[in-house]
């Protein structure tokens, strides 16, 4: 089908379709361009619907990025709701992007994004509806490429037969060389295997059609073989050494999203070293950008977007070493403007008020802790200790400043945690609100939400297994009775998204005909829990021979090879054993900015970190001479 | 403080777009373009507008009317014409969006909605649908003299806000109807009425007309 008649068929059945300004571009800062005088066209495809996948930083980076390039094209693409996907199978309409309405198999690649596992089965079937072959091997010449990157493909391996290329870890620099590897491909007219084999080349991109994984008999990883000799056995991530600016454009949807705000990333990677967190082992080393490069960044994107809101992303505020000075000049050049400054994952301590106060400027709203765990125990083990005095200091405060409404995030199912340290959630819960009503009597309220832990690759806990969803449900049951109190409201996830999330995250390559028998079966919107279908999963395990216990539900031997090994986020197998160790002897780990622990970050970045003296130096010490090859079996 | 009144297109993806989402579309446009915007008093201040009938989604707009504020002249004592304004909002307009005048008037006269009489649409069926008698439906549905109608459980009287219609075509008709509050034509009632699939037409709002002196 051809742009002008998808825009044509578009106009005969839209106006059927819940929110139809998802689906027809037009967007202040959507990017035409003449098809005829680009070298490639990208599709860049988030695998939820269009409200969430506008927001999304990850993709608004490659967008701003891809099209200052004159011979590149990108455009976006988003899965589209039910009904919209009915009306379109039933009209025969292909999935086509935004700007040009061009169907997804004329795109000359199509990027993925896949910031968590959730979205496996509808990136399977935006594909199907784009008519590019699922399965890699089916792919030809003329089909696109298909790549992805994001948080969840550090394990790569479940979604391993669908994709081309992963690009792992950062893809500010790697996006490009993809591109350019692809053009000179095309232009030499050459097989697809060996566009693959050329991909496989640059640094931190994982094609994985090149590599053969081996099981033992239980099950097992026994090894990943590479096809060819000069493959890695390994693939580093990628990263950038100093974090280029934030992106200067940004599509702003007419219609409402979920946010509607200027998103400015002033730091990445996290030194804390939560041993729970992805997030916090997969981006390191830290790297922070100046107040002067995000000032600038932001009064653009204001002036640009016309939004009255920022969001200042970090995976933890308070540690942004400019922080005074970064609140100071906010507060000087937007205090006249009506604008809404959030700073999320700020300390729990009292500083952070007073932080919290002068961007919001005196609008009450509410306030957002996550002290994660209230037993000493828990704490030490998952490495995030906040005393219980000091967390009733801090809501002391809040409250006292005149917030009613306190917000804090707990996590349950955390390895070794009993039911005493369950009941320990509650009795800390009781006591903020006592001081809410302290303060404020009834109107006082706290809102508690209850997460379930999910052992993630790369981390402290990969070795953990998931806790089972009797015991979680028993330990949510105690919540909710100690809880039953008025100006109290507790949420918590449904014990079998959490098993899944648990399964599609530790899964290995066999997970693939899983994931693709469950979307075959109807499972699709897998995140939204009105969409999640159990009895749908479960039946595909079945069918494949498979248990989704084998892949959550088991403590994982000391010398298990992870179906993720062969990825290297730079952060040792050793550091992680040697955290996990720690943390089931209840012991701390300071924040690595005051002593390197050797975590291995900085060794294996070691070429491109810059030098102690540089303004935008790393937090890591720099390992001045060649170490002696230690050889690290991971 | 100078009160703007702009006329504006709403075509192509913005069609589809809500009446409430289109406000908050200007409010951008107008932030963006740099524009001193007056914004009302009260504990929870928001950009001061005045919006006309909403164009139910799907339809294209040819001139649309929305009054702002401006805070002109701002502070270097400068008003700029009304061409620079159009030119400014319309380089930071997205796509379906464009001023076609700017006019300006006294600050504190009538609101928009009670000045505007009745409005012009151009409704063009689908030429699948062909019809051999538009001009009959036409002439028959003029001679009626009550045409009761049911929209969102209230009955009423369609025929009094029909003011003309006249064929272009064997597959369109102009039709001028009614736009006052609590007497609002519209031209998909009539063409339900007439006995065309409302949904497969498409239909475009020419104009306002605005009672005498305004």
């Amino acid at each position: 089908m051809k742009p002008y008649e998808i825009d044509k068929h578009l106009d005969r059945f839209l106006l059927k379709i819940e929110k139809p300004g998802r689906y027809v571009g037009g967007e202040f800062n959507a990017v035409q361009k003449k098809a005829e005088t680009v070298r490639t066209r990208v599709a860049l495809a988030f695998p939820d619907i269009y409200d969430l996948g506008v927001p999304n930083l990850g993709l608004a980076i490659f967008y701003d990025q891809l099209n200052r390039d004159p011979e590149i094209w990108a455009e976006r693409v988003y899965a589209p709701w039910i009904d919209m996907e009915t009306e379109m199978r039933e009209r025969g309409l292909p999935l086509y992007t935004l700007e040009s309405k061009t169907p997804l198999d004329k795109m000359d690649i199509v990027g993925f994004t896949l910031p968590y596992e959730s979205l496996c089965t509808n990136l399977l079937n935006m594909l199907d509806l784009g008519r590019i072959p699922l399965f890699s091997a089916n792919r030809n010449e003329s089909d696109p490429l298909v790549i992805a990157g994001g948080h969840a493909t550090f394990n790569p391996e479940p979604m391993a037969p669908f994709i081309d290329a992963f690009v792992i870890g950062e893809g500010e620099e790697a996006f490009a060389a993809v591109i350019r590897t692809y053009q000179d491909w095309k232009d030499a007219n050459r097989e697809r295997s060996e566009l693959l084999r050329r991909l496989s080349e640059i640094p931190g991109v994982y094609a994985p059609s090149l590599y053969k994984p081996v099981y033992h008999s239980d099950g097992t990883l026994a090894e990943m073989t590479p096809e060819f000799p000069e493959l890695p056995k390994r693939i580093r991530k990628r990263i950038v050494p100093i974090l280029p600016p934030p992106p200067e454009h940004f599509v702003v949807p007419s219609i409402d999203v979920i946010q509607n705000r200027v998103a400015v990333e002033i730091m990445r990677g996290c030194s804390r070293g939560c041993r729970f967190c992805h997030a916090g082992f997969v981006t390191r080393p830290v790297r922070e950008r100046s107040v002067e490069e995000i000032m600038t960044a932001i009064d653009r994107a204001l002036n640009e977007t016309g939004y009255e809101e920022i969001a200042l992303l970090s995976l933890s505020s308070s540690d942004y070493t400019r922080i005074q000075e970064l609140v100071d000049r906010l507060r000087e050049t937007y205090v006249e403007r009506k604008l809404n400054i959030s700073l999320p994952s700020l300390r729990i301590e009292s500083l952070s008020v007073d932080i919290f106060e002068r961007l919001r400027g005196g609008r009450a709203g509410g306030f957002t802790l996550a002290p994660e765990a209230a037993s000493d125990n828990v704490r030490a083990s998952i490495n995030k200790p906040i005393s219980q005095e000091q967390l009733l200091e801090t809501v002391e405060v809040i409250f006292s400043r005149g917030y009613q409404t306190i917000k804090l995030y707990f996590m349950i199912g955390l390895p070794g945690e009993t039911i005493e340290d369950v009941r320990m959630i509650a009795e800390t819960c009781l006591k903020v609100i006592k001081i809410g009503r302290r303060i404020h009597g009834k109107r006082s309220q706290l809102n508690v939400g209850v997460s379930t832990f999910v052992p993630k690759p790369h981390t402290p806990f990969e070795w953990c297994a998931t806790e089972n969803a009797e015991d979680i449900r028993a330990k949510q049951a105690v919540l909710r009775e100690m809880l039953r109190t008025p100006g109290v409201k507790v949420s918590w996830s449904d014990p079998n998204a959490t098993f899944f999330e648990s399964w599609m995250s530790r899964g290995d390559r066999r997970m693939a005909n899983v994931i693709y028998r469950a979307w075959r079966n109807g499972a699709k919107f897998d995140a939204w829990q009105d969409h999640f279908k159990l009895d749908v999963w479960l039946e595909a395990f079945a069918e494949n021979g498979l248990t989704p216990e084998f892949y959550a539900a088991r403590e994982r031997g000391s010398d298990e090879i992870f179906p993720w090994d062969h990825i290297d986020t730079g952060v040792t197998k050793r550091t992680l054993r040697r955290e996990y160790e720690r943390s089931r002897r209840f012991e701390l780990r300071a924040d690595c900015r005051e002593g390197c622990y050797g975590c291995g970050v900085n060794r294996a970045f070691r070429p491109i970190q810059p030098s102690a003296d540089s303004p935008r130096r790393w937090f890591c010490p720099v390992i001045e001479t060649e170490p002696a090859p230690i050889s690290e079996a991971r | 403080m100078i009160r703007h009144r702009i006329t504006f297109s709403k075509f192509g993806p913005l069609r589809y777009i809500s009446h409430l989402e289109l406000q908050r579309v200007w409010a951008r446009v107008l932030l963006r373009a740099g524009i001193p915007l007056t914004y009302t008093q009260g504990f929870h201040p928001a950009i001061k507008m005045g919006v006309a009938w909403p164009l139910p989604l799907g339809w294209t707009g040819k001139a649309e009317l929305i009054d702002f504020w401006f805070e002109y002249p701002n502070a270097n004592g400068e008003t700029p014409a009304a061409e620079e304004l159009s030119a400014r909002i319309n380089r930071c307009a997205p796509g379906g969006l464009s001023v076609v005048a700017i006019r300006t008037l006294e600050p504190h006269g009538h609101a928009l909605t009670t000045v505007i009489d009745t409005a012009d649409y151009l409704v063009e069926i689908d030429p699948l649908q062909a019809p051999a008698d538009l001009d009959n439906r036409i002439a028959a549905i003029l001679s009626r003299p009550i045409i009761e109608r049911t929209r969102r459980k209230r009955t009423y009287d369609l025929r009094p806000l029909i003011e003309t219609i006249s064929s272009v075509g064997p597959t369109a008709f102009t039709t001028r109807m009614a736009a006052r509050d609590s007497a609002m034509g519209r031209p998909d009632e009539l063409l339900d009425e007439m006995g065309f699939e409302p949904l497969t037409a498409s239909i475009t709002r020419l104009n306002f007309n605005l009672l005498p002196g305004e």
